[in-house]
């Protein structure tokens, strides 16, 4: 039992089988609620409801018109699935003995987080999506306009990279001789143990919470369980879509890349087996709102170190950095929303909305959409050879 | 395995996150002698898979992974010159 525990409790699970586990629950998850695994129009949902405390109407905004503002978070596919994320991360870092409040090294990186995270929800919203409706599910919806906006998050990341190792933003090295001191061993033990405990405890709210939803819908229940095991397996994986963007350009870790690749190759042909049996696809309009919002999406999520997803399980286990790198999120995204006469009727309203399985029909888009990502897979590994054994060369 | 052996410098990046972790960590790797063995300890859970990935990748070797409740402890060797 003990090493089961520490097997697939503690220990990290490999990112490339987690991707791809999250990539077929994702396509489940869009046949059982008809819509796909998003979160960041819900963080903008989340600023309408603040703006309305002030007095405001964001309900009459055309934005929240395409988004939906009606009843609580809990009324809502995304709301629970959301708030289960929360809890399926949080209960996994329990169990893990991995949650502990880990303060910011300074202020001025907590600035940095707030300002990154501002600009990446900003950029996500304006493209319709984050790492997930715009990229990871929005690719398998055989939305174009996805495929504009990855390859646009990959080239921000690099800006965003240039931008973040500048010398103001670095912190000198604490370096001593020998080595450091850790924890003493049996309170952490004893630590873990409590942690341990508090997780179970929280699986069985939760799964009061999923028995509540469920009699509100099916499609509710189903997304606060689903939402549970999504937030469980990104912190369990440490899926961390900044780092497959930002490290093609920092030091050529592939491992994520891949798996994000794979994780949609495993999602697409669910997606499209749903499709065909009529689930409309979410098709969004490919314009210059994707190119625009993937640059800053991808140079705000370095900036901020982390995405959409990855401030969430951070957030759970206690990286208060991350706090703050959310409210951003929300901030930026509730921006969109404000301006969205202007933004939208300039750079995405005239544009088509381009469905790859109408353009080529359903073989020619599905056999394309492979197409691309066999060669993206194969970009991340030519680009991986720039940095392999490169203290060798030097 | 070698957790007996003492590190020769230990870099203390808690607080930091991703890509500094990273950064930090090959730019203190290349200023050590062959032979040489780094501690790192960091406090963001990433570095789990992100600090060996890159280590190995830039031609060192990683010779543990610990985690210690929310801190993370990586032993990093530079490896000698003449052989394995």
């Amino acid at each position: 039992m003990s090493s089961l525990r520490q097997r697939f409790f503690v220990n990290f699970w490999p990112p490339i089988p987690t991707l791809v586990a999250l990539g077929v629950a994702s396509a489940y998850y869009f046949a059982l609620t008809g819509t796909f695994w998003a979160v960041t129009g819900e963080f903008t949902r989340w600023g309408g409801h603040v703006l309305s405390w002030f007095g405001l109407k964001p309900q009459e905004w055309s934005y929240f018109k395409i988004l939906g503002l009606q009843g609580t978070p809990l009324d809502r596919v995304d709301g629970v699935m959301v708030l289960g994320m929360f809890l399926g991360a949080l209960c996994c870092a329990l169990w893990a003995g991995n949650v502990g409040l880990r303060r910011p090294a300074s202020l001025r990186r907590l600035v940095q987080g707030l300002v990154g995270g501002i600009i990446a929800g900003f950029g996500a919203r304006l493209a319709m999506g984050c790492n997930l409706a715009a990229f990871f599910t929005g690719i398998p919806m055989f939305s174009v306009h996805a495929w504009a906006f990855m390859f646009s998050t990959v080239l921000g990341a690099w800006l965003g990279v240039k931008i973040t190792l500048l010398p103001f933003l670095r912190h000198s090295l604490r370096v001593q001789a020998g080595g450091s001191t850790l924890p003493d061993p049996e309170a952490l033990a004893r630590r873990t143990e409590r942690q341990w405990r508090l997780g179970w405890a929280l699986l069985l709210l939760a799964f009061a919470v999923a028995a509540w939803r469920f009699e509100a819908s099916l499609a509710l229940g189903m997304a606060f369980l689903f939402g549970l095991a999504f937030g469980g397996l990104i912190e369990r994986g440490q899926i961390c879509f900044t780092s497959a963007a930002r490290d093609l350009w920092t030091t050529g870790r592939t491992k994520v890349a891949y798996g994000i690749l794979l994780g949609m190759a495993a999602a697409c042909i669910g997606t499209f087996a749903a499709i065909r049996l009529g689930v409309a696809p979410k098709i969004f309009w490919m314009g210059p709102n994707a190119v625009l919002g993937g640059v800053l999406f991808g140079l705000g999520i370095v900036l901020a170190g982390g995405c959409e997803t990855g401030w969430m399980y951070r957030a759970m286990e206690g990286q208060m950095h991350f706090w703050v790198v959310g409210v951003g999120n929300v901030i930026g995204g509730t921006l969109v929303a404000a301006f969205w006469d202007e933004l939208g009727g300039a750079l995405a309203l005239p544009y088509p909305k381009l469905n790859l399985l109408e353009l080529f029909g359903p073989v020619g888009g599905l056999l394309l959409t492979y197409l691309g990502l066999a060669l993206s897979l194969v970009l991340v590994a030519a680009n991986a050879r720039r940095f392999s054994h490169a203290r060798k060369t030097r | 395995m070698n957790t007996e052996r003492k590190p020769d410098l230990s870099l203390d990046l808690r607080g930091e996150h991703c890509p500094y972790n990273a950064i930090a960590t090959l730019e203190t790797l290349r200023t050590m002698k062959p032979g040489q063995l780094l501690e790192v300890v960091t406090d963001c859970s990433q570095s789990f898979h992100g600090i060996p990935e890159d280590a190995t990748r830039h031609g060192y070797h990683c010779l543990a992974v610990e985690q210690h409740g929310p801190l993370f402890r990586f032993l990093i060797e530079v490896p000698s010159p003449t052989g394995e």
